[in-house]
């Protein structure tokens, strides 16, 4: 699958009790992502959440 | 001197160049000159997808060789940079699924002007340099991302080491449309090599519905074949009308712009990254306030209204402090961006530290000349 991020990593970030941002790995490179739908990482995250290939774990 | 005006394609003087009939903003493809290269200028061992050096252009690499790609300075007359690709570790029998291409994709807002999906939709014309020591025929595509549609063609690079230039026209596409919105609707890809997964069909040379098995159709080149192949580009222009016009050369300040849309980079000076770039050590980057003990929130106001909030990477956190001026400095344990507090016109980060008094202001600062941030909000 030539456009598929490989998520090795994905967890929560949380602000006063609220996520706010999701701490990834994505094809290698650990980067911070904002919850926004409009941000490629973002949606590529919640594509595979839901595809059930990966999950976001809580926050601590 | 004579001149023909020409309602679709601008004015022909008599030594045939064109000027086209919209001479400014008319290239729809950002950095089509490579010129911009935020991110660094060499990058070796590419074996997956990632924007990597030049900006806008994104390389797709599944399992088809190891690749440095770089900015290069060879160009052909009238340029400074292309954009190029060295295969460094070969693969002569690609599996059927593999790929090597670079792309460039376009977003929703840059392409109401073609009339898509439209009985008025205007053709438009694909014009390139290409290099390379390899001779053959290379597959080359524009896709509408929005509503899985294609149209493509092929073309040969016919003298080895010698730079060419390359010109397609496409037929406006009176079925499909694009979403005009801040979303990726369109591609422009260039195939290098690839597997029969994407050569077994038929290249559309009208709109077509996209099929993987039509899009490197008819190429016939696998650049990763050899240690000894490369490939530059440059020159890139999509343009409305059915004559490819001289290249749009823009101010450098105003193409950087246009690549901050997407990425900004923050880079100090030893880090080999460009775009907003720094001398000192403290290289400045924003200015916040501790929310706690820990948790210093800073904003750092951006160059250009970006397309999306970004990701955000950095070179080590160990590279960032906290500086209160009053108060020793304080060097961060972790960074993130804060979606709470961020806009696509400035983003705030949260650093992790100890030792802060609630309400305590300070300038957010590099510790390191290496150090860098890259904002991404990639297509």
């Amino acid at each position: 699958m030539e456009n598929r991020m490989n998520i090795t990593l994905a967890k929560y970030i949380a602000w006063e009790g609220v996520n706010d941002s999701v701490n990834a790995t994505i094809d290698g490179v650990d980067m911070s992502v904002p919850l926004d739908t409009n941000n490629r990482h973002y949606v590529e995250i919640l594509k595979q959440v839901d595809e059930g290939t990966i999950t976001i774990a809580e926050a601590d | 001197m004579s001149v023909a005006l020409n309602g679709t394609n601008g004015v022909t003087y008599n030594d045939g160049t064109v000027q086209a009939s919209a001479p400014v903003g008319r290239n729809l493809i950002i950095n089509g000159n490579m010129r911009i290269a935020q991110r660094g200028t060499s990058v070796t061992g590419l074996t997956g997808t990632a924007y990597s050096t030049v900006d806008r252009f994104q390389t797709v690499i599944s399992s088809l060789g190891t690749w440095t790609e770089s900015q290069s300075t060879d160009a052909p007359a009238g340029f400074s940079s292309s954009l190029k690709f060295e295969c460094t570790t070969a693969n002569a029998s690609p599996a059927a699924g593999s790929v090597i291409l670079t792309n460039h994709r376009i977003e929703g807002n840059t392409l109401p002007s073609l009339a898509f999906g439209t009985a008025s939709a205007k053709s438009v014309t694909l014009s390139f340099w290409v290099k390379s020591n390899k001779i053959g025929t290379y597959a080359v595509g524009f896709r509408n991302i929005d509503n899985g549609r294609a149209i493509g063609g092929n073309y040969t690079i016919d003298s080895a080491d010698t730079w060419e230039q390359k010109t397609f026209t496409f037929e406006g596409d009176t079925v499909s449309g694009f979403n005009i919105d801040n979303t990726v609707a369109a591609t422009v890809e260039w195939f290098f090599g690839a597997g029969t997964d994407y050569t077994s069909g038929t290249m559309p040379t009208t709109w077509a519905t996209t099929v993987t098995a039509n899009r490197a159709a008819g190429q016939t080149v696998n650049l990763a074949d050899s240690t000894s192949n490369y490939i530059n580009i440059t020159g890139v222009q999509l343009e409305t009308g059915t004559t490819a016009t001289d290249f749009e050369h823009l101010q450098y300040g105003q193409q950087l712009a246009l690549c901050q849309r997407y990425a900004v980079v923050l880079a100090n000076s030893t880090s080999g990254k460009s775009g907003i770039t720094m001398l000192g050590t403290r290289g400045y980057i924003g200015f916040g306030l501790a929310h706690n003990s820990v948790n210093p929130v800073v904003y750092c106001e951006l160059p250009i209204i970006m397309r999306a909030l970004p990701s955000q990477t950095y070179s080590s956190v160990s590279h960032f402090m906290f500086d209160r001026g009053w108060a020793a400095t304080a060097t961060l344990t972790a960074l993130s961006i804060q979606s709470l507090r961020s806009s696509t016109k400035s983003i705030a980060l949260i650093g992790t530290t100890s030792g802060l008094n609630n309400g305590d202001a300070g300038a957010f600062d590099f510790n390191s000349t290496a150090g860098w941030l890259l904002l991404d909000a990639e297509l």
